[in-house]
């Protein structure tokens, strides 16, 4: 592998762990209408790479979130793999880079990701299905401004320095 | 059983340990890593044998052992709870009465130790039917599982001395642990969790209370070597035993477990609370402001801990408490690590 790739995968996780410390701080005090905006990164990216870079960007992904986040490192690596394989599978069916579609798409997708962290952490924390109701319409806010964002900036997530080596002209 | 206590208390192997009139075991083990902390082996433990007396209620009296539990009655008329199996009972003819602690020279552990528990109480002797076979057996006055978070160790009075009241002392600087977080806001959508930058190499245990001012914040969730993370206690699922300061109650009542829902629209805290009590005696409202307080029945959480006001209601049955707290904990950037047990002193021998 050259160098360059080394580099760009490096500047990914450095640019995922950036982002979602962004969306942490602008969250403190229980904000809701906050993007997930390392995600909404991923979708970008991955939107644009080849399929064998795909284990990749889940691994830089999962140490990047693990690095911050609270949930435990399986539950975050079956859900991220999860959203990759079903993005690739998506973007051979959709056209995921023009805007209505990526929208839609990262507004799903981060609803359904953290939906799923939600659940398995309602399961293993014993608070009982209605705080995990609770819990998923308070993620509904976050699902659509992640949605916005993505309509608004997704090719510039995409083209942020360092992470050209990991786009495929294909795509 | 896990117990802690003043560290410079002259607590001894096999020491009798109680709770208010009741005799709950003995001093088993010393921990070797953690200055004032041992286990117990309770009076429900197989094996376990304590000396009693019996006192039937026409004056006789009758020596027995205790230890162990007995097993349910066929009848479930014969009552519920615990039975505390009974051994070679001097008088088979006494089926009743009030069985209280009493060692002979030499039985039951050390016998100038084990003669201090004389006199503490460990139920009422009872007569049921278990398949057939009718066994003697002592009900049980105290729910070893969860009820005796204060307990007493003995000690002859000439070896004991007046030390501080406060086994875990939480204004020693010594049991807190300052923790940075790793964000000064949620990284996990949907929950209120934090990563921090202290693990178990700097004294972080999971459970451990997170405190702010004096205030109750959130308990660590995993302890990793270098890094842990907590769950604040707005995360749907965060447990805590609490207390509250009732109006007509000489000292704070426990209130039992408080499983955190979340928060509502407003910020404040929703806890689940099964309340078991009833209402204080003079209490002639439904419902009573109080303030919450952390209750002393966990080890790594410290008594005392102020959680927030709340309309408490008096009714038994499942309610949810609403609890608000005087400052918003969810954009702390450093929070306090309760230190749940002190390491041993270099050089420090056991008891």
């Amino acid at each position: 592998m050259k160098s360059q790739r080394w580099i760009a995968w490096v500047v990914l996780g450095a640019w995922l762990v950036w982002m979602h410390a962004l969306q942490a701080w602008c969250g403190r005090g229980g904000a809701l209408w906050i993007p997930d905006l390392a995600l909404v990164l991923l979708f970008s990216v991955v939107a644009r790479i080849e399929p064998k870079d795909a284990p990749g960007v889940v691994l830089v992904a999962l140490f990047a979130r693990a690095a911050l986040a609270v949930e435990p490192g399986a539950a975050l690596a079956a859900g991220l793999l999860g959203l990759v394989l079903l993005e690739l599978l998506a973007r051979n069916l959709f056209e995921l880079t023009q805007p209505a579609w990526r929208a839609l798409f990262a507004g799903v997708m981060v609803l359904a990701f953290d939906a799923w962290l939600a659940a398995l952490h309602a399961l293993s924390g014993g608070a009982g299905p209605g705080s995990f109701v609770r819990v998923l319409a308070a993620l509904v806010p976050a699902a659509f401004t992640s949605a916005i964002v993505s309509l608004l900036l997704g090719p510039a997530l995409a083209h942020l320095p360092g992470l050209a080596p990991l786009r495929s002209r294909r795509w | 059983m896990t117990i802690q206590f003043d560290p410079r208390a002259p607590v001894e192997l096999d020491a009798p340990v109680t709770h208010g009139d009741h005799f709950v075991g003995r001093v088993d083990a010393f921990s070797r890593e953690r200055a004032g902390e041992a286990v117990l082996r309770l009076v429900t433990e197989k094996g376990f044998r304590v000396g009693a007396e019996v006192v039937a209620p026409d004056g006789r009296k009758a020596a027995l052992v205790v230890g162990g539990v007995a097993p349910q009655p066929s009848d479930p008329r014969a009552g519920a709870g615990l039975f505390l199996a009974v051994h070679a009972p001097e008088d088979r003819s006494i089926t009743g009465g009030l069985v209280r602690v009493k060692e002979k020279d030499g039985a039951g552990g050390s016998a100038p130790l084990a003669r201090l528990a004389d006199g503490f109480r460990l139920g009422e002797l009872v007569r049921y039917e278990v398949d057939g076979v009718l066994v003697l057996a002592v009900r049980a006055e105290l729910d070893y599982g969860a009820e005796p978070y204060e307990l007493a160790v003995l000690a002859p009075a000439e070896r004991a001395e007046a030390g501080p009241p406060l086994a875990r002392d939480p204004f020693m600087a010594e049991r807190w642990i300052t923790a940075r977080c790793a964000t000064a806001g949620e990284a996990s959508l949907g929950r209120e969790a934090r990563r921090l930058l202290s693990g178990a190499r700097d004294g972080v245990e999971v459970g451990a209370a997170l405190c702010v001012e004096g205030r109750l914040v959130g308990r660590i969730e995993h302890s990793g070597p270098w890094s842990a993370s907590a769950r604040l206690a707005g995360d749907p699922g965060f447990r805590v035993q609490a207390a509250a300061a009732l109006a007509g109650d000489a000292a704070p009542r426990a209130l039992g477990e408080l499983v955190s829902l979340g928060r509502d629209g407003d910020g404040a805290l929703l806890f689940l609370w099964r309340n078991a009590l009833d209402a204080p005696a003079g209490a002639d409202a439904p419902v009573i402001a109080v303030e919450l307080f952390t209750a002393p029945g966990e080890r790594s959480v410290p008594a005392g801990l102020a959680l927030g006001k709340c309309a408490l209601p008096l009714v038994r049955g499942t309610h949810v408490l609403r609890v608000e707290q005087p400052a918003d904990g969810r954009a702390l950037s450093r929070v306090r690590v309760w230190r749940a047990a002190l390491a041993r002193a270099e050089g420090e021998e056991m008891p």
